[in-house]
């Protein structure tokens, strides 16, 4: 039992469960209350990150993706680092007080 | 043994997609597909100025519906021999095509009839714009079961020489749960889940054309391999 | 593409599963990645309304169903440890436990979608709960096919560790290219969650 334990995917397994616990506890209180407190895009920003550092851990160590070949580890990071920076730039966008895209 | 019909077959696909786009598409008009928040007097209006494309533009992409059935059979030959004595996919993939080509026709005829007679009540053709466009983007039920079957049949090949590779069975699952999110503009005028949305109307129509162009090479293939002389046993 | 050896014989490098299960796996990544593009432009476009919505939201469910999740892919990963052992003896026991944490996710789920309808909070709602509920939605779906998955994977490991001697080496890498095809999908379910878990609760 212990020998299974003790692999590396138990150790990312943990810093998934405290990596979302900090997300909990960033993403207290409602909506509107925060932003009138406190910096709430750098958290809000912090939060995405978090997530896709997960998001990486779990590719990585759960799917194995770690010891795929350079292709399919490429691809995976594609996503994670693409829908990570669109997310994060459609984000700060929408901050903005004007924004227009047409053509969606 | 000939696969002549077979391979007629398949390349009625082809003649599918291609007198489908022009018929819908080029000549009617309903790309880009209209708005569900146009008033009767604008969605009117659009069968006025356009009654004689609307008109021959239906009655290509009728018949060009009807190309899907000799398609569908062409796959169906093909799951058959991964199926063997208990064709049961098999048949559904049939009942399931069959029924496709219904949904296919229908709405060309609805909206022929909204262009029969442009000038009477906005609000009728509205009624009839509404319930071509409502028939032909939210039934995905046929072809959700067309791509769930064949996803099935290609999962149950053990044979040594597969009919299709593997992989075919998870990318027809993966196009079948694509094709849901048709099912939910009932609810919206508006935004993605819209008829005209990205992601109820153009991402389930662009994976079911991408669908015909990733199927029709495979078919070919398996078609191909079928008609090559029995090794001896 | 069907001869393809996933091997035990762990090479260094190694397509986890078989190459068809990564069609499926990177081609929903990306729906849903257009799913996230999607729903941030548009809150962009009208942030007060969602953020009105989101704070009705209980982030506890959205949390605790992460722990779930993450848990549950936890146990899928020490099963596929096991069944790679020569003698395998926990990974049943290691695929009841993920189940349960599937049924966990469920159940939280089913409680969460009961409370916002009693409380008169429908798809048509607010643009925030029609993403919260198509999205979600999708998701559960893919749950429970995952726990299909999963019922299929605690068979084969169930036979595994009744079967009295090895497989030959051919058939003991068929069967882990099913159960790591099985496992990955499980996990591509648990990291769409943790992309949607900041997005629909936590953000603002």
């Amino acid at each position: 039992m212990m020998h299974l334990l003790l692999k590396p995917v138990s150790a990312a397994w943990l810093l998934l469960m405290l990596a979302t616990c900090l997300s909990w506890w960033l993403g207290q209180g409602d909506g509107l209350n925060a932003i009138q407190t406190g910096d709430y895009r750098l958290i809000s920003s912090g939060l995405i990150l978090i997530a896709f550092i997960k998001v990486r851990i779990v590719i990585r160590y759960f799917m194995e993706v770690r010891q795929a070949p350079l292709a399919l580890k490429l691809v995976c990071d594609g996503w994670v680092a693409l829908v990570c920076g669109v997310i994060l730039y459609l984000y700060w966008l929408g901050l903005s007080p004007v924004v227009v895209i047409n053509g969606i | 043994m000939s696969t002549r019909a077979q391979l007629f077959c398949a390349w009625c696909g082809v003649g599918f997609l291609v007198l489908f786009s022009i018929g819908w598409w080029f000549i009617a008009g309903y790309i880009p597909p209209m708005s569900p928040a146009m008033s009767a007097h604008e969605v009117a209006a659009f069968y006025q100025e356009n009654t004689g494309l609307i008109r021959l533009g239906m009655v290509i992409t009728m018949f060009s519906a009807a190309l899907s059935a000799p398609w569908v059979a062409a796959i169906a030959v093909q799951l058959k021999r991964i199926e063997g004595e208990s064709p049961a996919l098999t048949y559904a993939l049939l009942v399931a095509g069959a029924v496709g080509v219904v949904v296919l026709v229908v709405p060309p005829m609805v909206w022929t009839t909204a262009a029969f007679r442009p000038d009477r009540d906005p609000e009728l053709i509205m009624l009839l714009n509404d319930f071509a466009w409502l028939f032909f983007v939210m039934t995905f039920s046929p072809f959700f079961i067309q791509n769930l079957v064949i996803g099935l049949a290609v999962f149950g090949d053990k044979s040594d020489v597969p009919v299709f590779p593997r992989w075919v069975a998870y990318f027809n699952i993966w196009v079948a749960i694509l094709l849901i999110p048709g099912g939910l503009i009932t609810f919206f005028k508006t935004g993605p889940f819209a008829w005209d949305g990205l992601l109820a109307f153009w991402l389930p129509f662009a994976v079911f054309f991408g669908w015909f162009v990733v199927m029709f090479p495979l078919l070919l293939k398996a078609i191909r391999q079928q008609g090559l002389p029995a090794e001896p046993a | 593409m069907s001869t393809h050896s996933a091997g035990l014989v762990s090479a260094k490098t190694h397509v986890p599963g078989e190459v068809g299960i990564w069609v499926f796996i990177l081609g929903d990544m990306a729906i849903f990645g257009l799913f996230f593009f999607v729903f941030v432009y548009y809150r962009g476009l009208n942030i007060d309304v969602y953020l009105q919505s989101q704070a009705t939201l209980n982030q506890n469910y959205g949390a605790l169903n992460t722990l779930f999740l993450l848990a549950s892919s936890w146990f899928v990963a020490m099963a596929v440890e096991d069944m790679r052992s020569k003698v395998t003896r926990l990974a049943p026991r290691f695929f009841v436990l993920a189940m349960l944490c599937g049924l966990g996710f469920a159940v939280v789920k089913i409680i969460e979608y009961r409370e916002k309808i009693t409380a008169g909070i429908t798809l048509t709602s607010s643009d925030f709960y029609m993403y919260y509920y198509i999205f979600t939605g999708l998701h559960f779906l893919h749950v429970l096919i995952g726990m299909g998955v999963l019922v299929f994977l605690w068979l084969k490991a169930k036979s595994a560790v009744q079967r009295k001697g090895e497989l030959p080496i051919a058939d003991k890498a068929k069967e882990m290219m099913l159960i790591e095809s099985g496992a990955s999908y499980w996990h591509m379910v648990d990291l769409l969650w943790i992309v949607l878990f900041p997005l629909l609760y936590l953000m603002k």
